[in-house]
C-alpha cells in the first residue's frame, strides 16, 4: 500500500518535473514557497524561482506581466492571500486580461483549522468560480494533483488549484488520467449521488464503509475535481438516475461546488439538493479533525448525512 | 546626449496639438470621458511612441517590441489618438469611440486593440505587470524595456509600493516609471487628498532612480528617457511635472475636468479653443 502524502509535496514534485520538460515553467514566492515544499524547484532551478515577499497583490501582477511574456508562472501561496487579498489582481491581471498564470491556494479549506478563520478558506471556490474562464480544479487524491498540475500547464489560461496540507491516502491508480471539465463515476447509485472533490472524496469512501455495515441504501459517488468548467453532463445523468443528489464539501454551502450544482440543475432538472460544508459561519478553531467533525465533514458525519437525506428523500417520494 | 532638433520639436508640437484635438473630439462625440490626465500626459506619450519606444504598428505584438503599460487606464483617449497618429489603426476608427463594442471602450482592453499590453483602469495594477515583463526580459537576456505611466493620484495605491519595492529588489534597471503628476485628482489637490510629497525620497527609498523634469517639455522627457538606465541595476522613475487639462484654458487645473461631461456649449469652445491651439503650433 502506498504511503498517505502531502498534496503540497506531490504538487512541488510536479512541478519540477513540468520544469524538467518546459522551460517557461516558473515557480513563484511570497514568501511561501518553503511551505509549498518547492525547496527542491529552487536548489535544482534556482534562477526559475522568483520570490517577492509577502506582496501578494503585485505578485499577481508580476506573474501577469510574465505570463504576457511568455512564461508560465506557478504561484503558490496560503489560499486566502491569494484568492481574497488578491482577488481584484486575479480577476483583472489574470482572468480578464486571460494570462497564463497557474495560481495555487494551499493550506485550503480548514487544514490551518487551528489557526482560525484568518487562516481558513471556506469562499475561495466560490470566488474563483465567479470568475468567466477560470479553470478552477480541487484535486482529491496524489493522483489527481499531479494529474491536474499537468493539466493545467497544458492549459492556455488562468487557472486555479485548490490544495489541502493534511495528508491523503492514494485513491486512483497512478495510470489515472484526469481533464479539465470532467468528473468521476467512483460508484453508481440508486437511492441518492453524493458529489464531492478533495479529501472529502476520501472521507466519503469512508462514510460509505460505515454505511454498508449500518443500513442497505445504494450511494452512488462523484468524484468532481474540477469545479470550473463544471461536468453539466455527468451531473445531469446523475440527476436523472437517483432521487437525490448530496454535495459534500470543506467550504462554505454559500457558492462552492453545491452552488454550482444547483444553479445548473435548477434550469434543466430541479431535484432535490442538500449540500453539506460549513455554514454561513466563521469556523471555530481547533484540532483539524475535530473542526471538520463539528460540521459533520467526518467519516461518520457523511454518513449520517447521507442515511437523514435518503430518508426524507423516500418520505418525499411516498 | 542626445538632442532633438529644433524639427524635430516642431514635429512632436505639432502631434501633441493632434492628439489633444482628437482627444476632446471622441469625448464630445462620445458624450463624455477623462479629460484631465489624458491632456496632462500628451508630450509624454508623443515622445514615447515617435521617438523611443522599439515597435512596429504592423506587428503589435512583435516579440523584441519594448512595452508601453498605461497604469492610470482612465488617461487612454491621449493613447489612443497616438497610436491612430503612429499608424497602429486608422484615425476615422476613434469616433466609434462611446459605442458598443467599440475597439476604444473608456479603458483600456487588450482584447479589442492590438497593441494595448495590459488591462489597465483599476489603479494600480500597471507597475507590477510591467515589473512581470521586465522581469522576463531579464530571465531571457533580451534588452527590451518596459515603460509604465503612473498618475500621481494612484500612487497612493499599496500595490504600486509592493510592486516598487519587488522591482528594486530584483533590480529591474530595464523598467521605468514615469508619474504623470498634474497634482490634482477626483477629489481635489493631491496634497491634500493623500499627500505622498516628498516623490522623490520615496522613490529613492524604494531603491529607485529618480529624476524630475518638466513634462510637457520634449527635451526634458526626451533627455530623461535616452538616460535609461539612470544607473546599472536600477528601476528608473522620472516624475513628470504637469499640468492637468493642459491646452484648454477651462480645463487647465481643474479637478472637475478630470472626467467631462460636456454642457451644452462646452464643445464648441473647446473645439475652437483647440483647433486655434493646433493652428498656432502647426504655423509654428
Amino acid at each position: 500500500m502506498q504511503p498517505m502524502m502531502d498534496p503540497r509535496k506531490v504538487f512541488a514534485d510536479a512541478v519540477v518535473e513540468l520544469a524538467r520538460e518546459n522551460e517557461n515553467i516558473l515557480a513563484i514566492s511570497a514568501d511561501s514557497g518553503g511551505s509549498a515544499q518547492l525547496r527542491e524547484f529552487q536548489h535544482l532551478f534556482p534562477d526559475k524561482y522568483l520570490e517577492f515577499g509577502l506582496t501578494e497583490q503585485s505578485v499577481i501582477g508580476f506573474c501577469a506581466g510574465l505570463a504576457l511574456s511568455g512564461k508560465i508562472p506557478f504561484f503558490c501561496a496560503i489560499t486566502p492571500f491569494i484568492t481574497m487579498r488578491a482577488f481584484e489582481q486575479v480577476r483583472d491581471d489574470l482572468v480578464y486580461t486571460f494570462a497564463n498564470v497557474k495560481i495555487v491556494g494551499r493550506n485550503s479549506g480548514l487544514t490551518s483549522a487551528r489557526l482560525g478563520p484568518t487562516h481558513h478558506s471556506l469562499e475561495d471556490i466560490a470566488l474563483m468560480r465567479t470568475l468567466p474562464g477560470m479553470v478552477v480544479v480541487a484535486p482529491s487524491d496524489p493522483v489527481g494533483v499531479r494529474g491536474y498540475v499537468r493539466q493545467v500547464a497544458k492549459h492556455q489560461g488562468p487557472c486555479y488549484i485548490r490544495l489541502g496540507s493534511v495528508k491523503v491516502p492514494f485513491l486512483y491508480n497512478t495510470g489515472e488520467k484526469f481533464e479539465i471539465g470532467r468528473g468521476k463515476i467512483w460508484r453508481e447509485g440508486e437511492d441518492l449521488t453524493v458529489i464531492t472533490y478533495g479529501i472529502t472524496l476520501w472521507y466519503t469512501l469512508e462514510a460509505l464503509k460505515i454505511l454498508e455495515k449500518e443500513d442497505s441504501l445504494r450511494v452512488g459517488v462523484i468524484d468532481m475535481p474540477c469545479v470550473k468548467p463544471l461536468d453539466e453532463e455527468l451531473i445531469f445523468k446523475a440527476s436523472k438516475k437517483t432521487a437525490g443528489l448530496l454535495v459534500v464539501e470543506e467550504h462554505s454551502t454559500v457558492g462552492g461546488l453545491g452552488g454550482a450544482v444547483s444553479e445548473f440543475l435548477s434550469q434543466v432538472n430541479p431535484v432535490p439538493i442538500k449540500i453539506l460544508g460549513v455554514p454561513d459561519v466563521f469556523a471555530c478553531a481547533g484540532p483539524y479533525d475535530e473542526v471538520m467533525a463539528k460540521y459533520n465533514l467526518s467519516p461518520r458525519g457523511i454518513c449520517d448525512t447521507i442515511r437523514n437525506f435518503a430518508r426524507k428523500l423516500k418520505r418525499g417520494s411516498k | 546626449m542626445v538632442k532633438l532638433t529644433s524639427s524635430e520639436k516642431a514635429d512632436l508640437t505639432r502631434k501633441a496639438a493632434y492628439v489633444r484635438r482628437k482627444v476632446v473630439e471622441m469625448i464630445c462625440k462620445g458624450k463624455g470621458g477623462h479629460l484631465g490626465g489624458a491632456l496632462s500626459c500628451v508630450e509624454i506619450l508623443i515622445t514615447l511612441y515617435f521617438k523611443i519606444l522599439r515597435l512596429d504598428p504592423e506587428r503589435p505584438y512583435w516579440d523584441e517590441r519594448d512595452r508601453f503599460i498605461l497604469s492610470a487606464g482612465h488617461k487612454c483617449l491621449a493613447l489612443y489618438a497616438t497610436m491612430a497618429l503612429r499608424g497602429f489603426f486608422d484615425e476615422e476608427k476613434l469616433f466609434t469611440y462611446g459605442s458598443l463594442d467599440s475597439p476604444f471602450p473608456g479603458l483600456p482592453d487588450r482584447h479589442k486593440l492590438s497593441g494595448i499590453e495590459a488591462n489597465t483602469g483599476s489603479l494600480g495594477h500597471g507597475l507590477a505587470i510591467g515589473g512581470g515583463m521586465a522581469l522576463a526580459a531579464k530571465l531571457d537576456r533580451k534588452d527590451w524595456k518596459v515603460y509604465v505611466l503612473l498618475g500621481d493620484g494612484e500612487i497612493a495605491e499599496g500595490s504600486i509600493w509592493e510592486a516598487a519595492a519587488a522591482a528594486s529588489h530584483h533590480k529591474l534597471d530595464n523598467l521605468v516609471a514615469i508619474v504623470d503628476k498634474n497634482k490634482l485628482q477626483i477629489q481635489g489637490p493631491t496634497s491634500k487628498v493623500m499627500n505622498l510629497d516628498p516623490l522623490r525620497e520615496k522613490w529613492k527609498a524604494f531603491g529607485w532612480q529618480v529624476r524630475e523634469i518638466d513634462g510637457h517639455s520634449f527635451d526634458e522627457i526626451f533627455t530623461a528617457l535616452t538616460d535609461i538606465p539612470f544607473k546599472r541595476g536600477f528601476p528608473a522613475v522620472i516624475i513628470a511635472n504637469t499640468v492637468k487639462g493642459k491646452g484648454l484654458s477651462f480645463a487647465e487645473d481643474n479637478p472637475k475636468f478630470h472626467q467631462w461631461q460636456p454642457a451644452p456649449g462646452e464643445c464648441e469652445k473647446a473645439l475652437t479653443e483647440i483647433k486655434r491651439l493646433e493652428e498656432t503650433q502647426c504655423s509654428q
